[in-house]
């Protein structure tokens, strides 16, 4: 019990200041010019903070860069997003833990939320391009190349939400037993 | 359920009080009050051994089957 509140009062923190850095990246791409801000120094320091596309949406984000489209706006903060909210959900779990509540109906909840985003995560990286692609095409007439990219990172994405899924069915079983438990004399 | 906790009446025919008797068995008294309503899913054989020793009865004299609350449910 000592060793669980004692981890999740680390993990609480580092989830902490992981969110803080994407709120701050997602402040700096809506207000400024410049999606990465540069603070690398002459003595070889390298230090930036920013938001980049990558994965999937890669080869999407070349071909909006390349039609005078700004490639974050349209698809970077949307990749950001799942992230943010697995954060937010994950902190609100080890906060749950924290208190030392294990097999509550909150904690399930959390459970199931976090499955949830996992899996839209992978259907948004499915069809978000192609989506958007043929929006821009139909609005200003650019002829974007509609496309449907999936790498191996997304589908460890959906197992990964397929496995929280069945978790949380186990920790609704849990939940009952504990129930019952309580009920034993 | 079909099975009736008839404590409640041993505990009057031994004059005892609940407290008294969650003291004498190492339960609490609210978990003694959960088994005297009838809301317990299950007694332990060790609790069931403490209270028959306490009162010096038998089982079936704190457990009753109930035929008519059975066909109720």
């Amino acid at each position: 019990m000592k060793k669980i509140i004692w981890m999740s009062n680390i993990i609480l923190t580092l989830l902490l200041l992981s969110l803080l850095t994407m709120l701050i990246t997602t402040v700096i791409v809506l207000i400024s010019d410049t999606p990465l801000l540069n603070f690398s120094q002459e003595n070889g320091t390298n230090m930036w903070i920013g938001l980049e596309v990558s994965g999937s949406w890669a080869s999407a984000a070349k071909q909006l860069t390349q039609n005078n489209f700004n490639a974050v706006i349209w698809l970077g903060l949307l990749q950001l997003l799942p992230f943010i909210l697995i954060n937010i959900i994950l902190i609100r779990l080890f906060y749950l833990y924290r208190q030392g509540l294990f097999f509550n109906p909150k904690n399930i909840s959390c459970f199931t939320w976090l499955g949830t985003v996992l899996l839209a995560q992978f259907i948004i990286v499915a069809i978000y391009p192609a989506l958007l692609f043929t929006l821009l095409n139909y609005v200003t007439g650019s002829g974007l190349g509609r496309m449907v990219s999936i790498n191996d990172t997304d589908i460890i994405g959906l197992l990964a939400g397929l496995i929280i899924y069945v978790i949380a069915w186990v920790m609704k079983q849990a939940h009952q037993l504990q129930q019952e438990q309580e009920l034993v004399i | 359920m079909a099975i009736i906790i008839d404590l409640d009446v041993m505990l009057a025919k031994r004059k005892m009080k609940s407290s008294e008797l969650a003291n004498a068995i190492g339960i609490t008294p609210q978990n003694l009050s959960v088994l005297k309503a009838g809301r317990a899913k299950a007694i332990r054989f060790s609790t069931l051994d403490a209270i028959c020793q306490h009162l010096d009865c038998q089982p079936g004299d704190l457990l009753r089957y109930d035929t008519q609350d059975h066909n109720e449910l």
